[in-house]
């Protein structure tokens, strides 16, 4: 069925104007859908063309060519463009610039307002997103006053009480620490599996990656390649050679696999120690 | 330059409402030509503690030897003596300001009165160091740089001071691997080559693990663990409490040696990822698995 396609790039092509006025093109001709439920992660190294991606899908920026559809809206409908960013929420890397209301209450309250959603089930979505995102706690806390992890939650909770189909996370992660990472990587794996939210994680650690449905490399403005994480990851070498990193354990896999040890492919480091130990106990 | 905080303690606002211990009663030494890594949460101390390095905090207690300048709550660091100690703030691109690169690195020196012709031979040496070019660079305006390369020309701002202590907090957060590879091992370099004493903020454990010699773990303005990475890196249920992780070399290691018996178990000393893979393809060969 089409309308499971949420997302939709046909022949999309992007280019900034750079520093003496010539056309810097930042994305060629891309093709992509995505399809309702996915868990998506994106790689690729600055430059790549990655958020330029991500800001297509949500009508922050318009495609010089080709088309954005985002549930069947061309995203230069500007009749619609509301309905297209309310439909595809995004989380930005500095959770320092995405904060805006005085309290917690305040700011996930800040999009519904902007809809004019009526008190009462405003009150009620708050409420809602706000415990999806487990910051119920905090709800008349200042956001300032709380870690990074917190306020990329709130940032979410904000998405969430607009009832989103999409949740885009522009290098979300970037900037926490390694637990405030994991909070919010957590959350959207939740989110996706439970509420059945789209989500699409931008992202430079592998890590991240390894726990989604498929993985979109990019590579000086296309897709360079597009698999699951099993297929992506299973070539290091190619990763590496641009400029990406791959898992710890594929990394130490393929370390004694070029050596000759007989090794099937691995992705998470549990496999790994069930074969090592293997290996190191058979006589 | 030896680095020595003796029962060191700062305290934010003193007589405000807002007062907030933010240092407890720290003891370190670092000596003199040492890679160190500084480990933990948002909002442990580590900032604190490296901004009374530089002497932009002073101790509220307690006394700070820099080499031969001591540093107490009521004598600063001489203002001579801070162009020996280089601080790379978190996001130091947010701090370009000249219009071209040339001029931003150039700034420090500058207002230090060094010579402008000597000025331009350290812009030069202290961009090849981060690893950009003086010609291809020098003109154009950091602010449309990509963001690794501004970040690598903050950090050539402090290098061209060449400072002896080189402090840096967190310069690889938000970069993409290949970006962060190039800064560290750029750092690394310049570390070994000058014989300076450097000091990463990180949260990465396996930067720490790669880079640095020794390693003090901070937790609510206190020094938790301190001493050589394999050393810290045994106390792995001290760090788990204090919801930081170990390096993935160590953990698969104490994951390995829970399942194996006693007499096959790999050494726990071991925490860089070269050095886990030899040992591993060692014993493997030695079951003659290869």
């Amino acid at each position: 069925m089409t309308e499971e396609r949420l997302l939709a790039l046909q022949e999309v092509s992007f280019a900034y104007e750079g520093e003496g006025g010539q056309k810097e093109t930042v994305l060629n001709r891309i093709n992509l859908d995505i399809h309702k439920g996915a868990f998506v992660s994106v790689l690729g190294h600055n430059g790549s063309g990655k958020s330029t991606l991500a800001k297509l899908m949500n009508a922050l920026l318009l495609p010089k060519e080709g088309t954005v559809l985002v549930t069947g809206i061309d995203t230069r409908d500007g009749e619609l463009i509301w309905e297209v960013r309310r439909h595809v929420g995004m989380v930005f890397q500095n959770p320092d610039n995405q904060i805006v209301g005085a309290t917690v209450e305040d700011d996930v309250a800040f999009g519904l307002e902007n809809m004019g959603t009526d008190p009462a089930e405003m009150r009620t979505r708050i409420r809602e997103s706000l415990q999806a995102v487990g910051m119920e706690a905090h709800l008349y806390d200042q956001p300032h006053r709380l870690s990074g992890g917190q306020k990329q939650r709130v940032a979410i909770a904000g998405i969430m009480a607009m009832r989103p189909s999409v949740l885009i996370l522009d290098e979300a992660t970037a900037m926490l620490d390694p637990m405030g990472r994991r909070e919010v990587l957590n959350l959207a794996r939740r989110l996706n599996r439970e509420e059945g939210i789209t989500v699409v994680n931008i992202t430079h650690f592998p890590e991240e990656a390894v726990f989604s449905d498929r993985v979109i490399v990019m590579r000086a403005g296309q897709v360079e390649w597009d698999g699951t994480a099993a297929e992506v990851f299973a070539d290091p070498d190619r990763l590496q050679a641009l400029g990406l990193d791959v898992p710890f354990a594929v990394r130490v896999r393929h370390a004694l696999a070029a050596e000759g040890v007989s090794l099937p492919f691995i992705l998470h480091q549990e496999e790994l120690v069930e074969h090592l130990c293997k290996l190191l106990l058979k006589r | 330059m030896q680095i020595t905080f003796e029962e060191v303690s700062h305290v934010y606002g003193v007589g405000t409402p807002f007062e907030r211990l933010a240092l407890q009663d720290v003891s370190i030494n670092i000596p003199s030509g040492s890679f160190v890594g500084i480990i933990g949460q948002t909002g442990s101390g580590k900032s604190t503690l490296i901004q009374h390095v530089n002497g932009l905090l002073q101790p509220t207690k307690g006394t700070i030897r820099l080499g031969d300048v001591t540093v107490t709550p009521t004598r600063k660091l001489p203002h001579e003596s801070r162009r020996n100690i280089g601080l790379v703030f978190q996001y130091p691109e947010h701090q370009l300001f000249e219009e071209t690169v040339a001029k931003d690195v150039a700034f420090g020196p500058l207002n230090f009165d060094m010579p402008p012709e000597m000025a331009e031979l350290r812009v030069r040496e202290a961009l090849e160091i981060v690893g950009l070019d003086y010609q291809e660079m020098k003109d154009r305006s950091p602010f449309l740089l990509s963001g690794g390369q501004m970040r690598r020309v903050a950090i050539a701002g402090v290098l061209a001071m060449q400072p002896k202590v080189l402090i840096l907090d967190e310069p690889t957060a938000g970069l993409d691997p290949a970006g962060r590879k190039a800064i560290l091992e750029a750092i690394y370099r310049i570390h070994r080559e000058q014989s300076l004493t450097t000091l990463l903020v990180t949260h990465s454990m396996e930067e720490a693990a790669r880079y640095a010699d020794r390693l003090i773990v901070m937790a609510g303005g206190k020094v938790m663990l301190e001493g050589k990475p394999d050393e810290v890196f045994a106390q792995a249920d001290t760090l788990r409490e204090l919801a930081l992780d170990v390096p993935e070399t160590v953990s698969l290691i104490s994951q390995l040696n829970r399942k194996l018996p006693e007499e096959q178990r790999l050494p726990s000393s071991v925490y860089r990822e070269e050095e886990l893979i030899s040992h591993l393809l060692a014993r493997i060969s030695d079951r003659g698995e290869r």
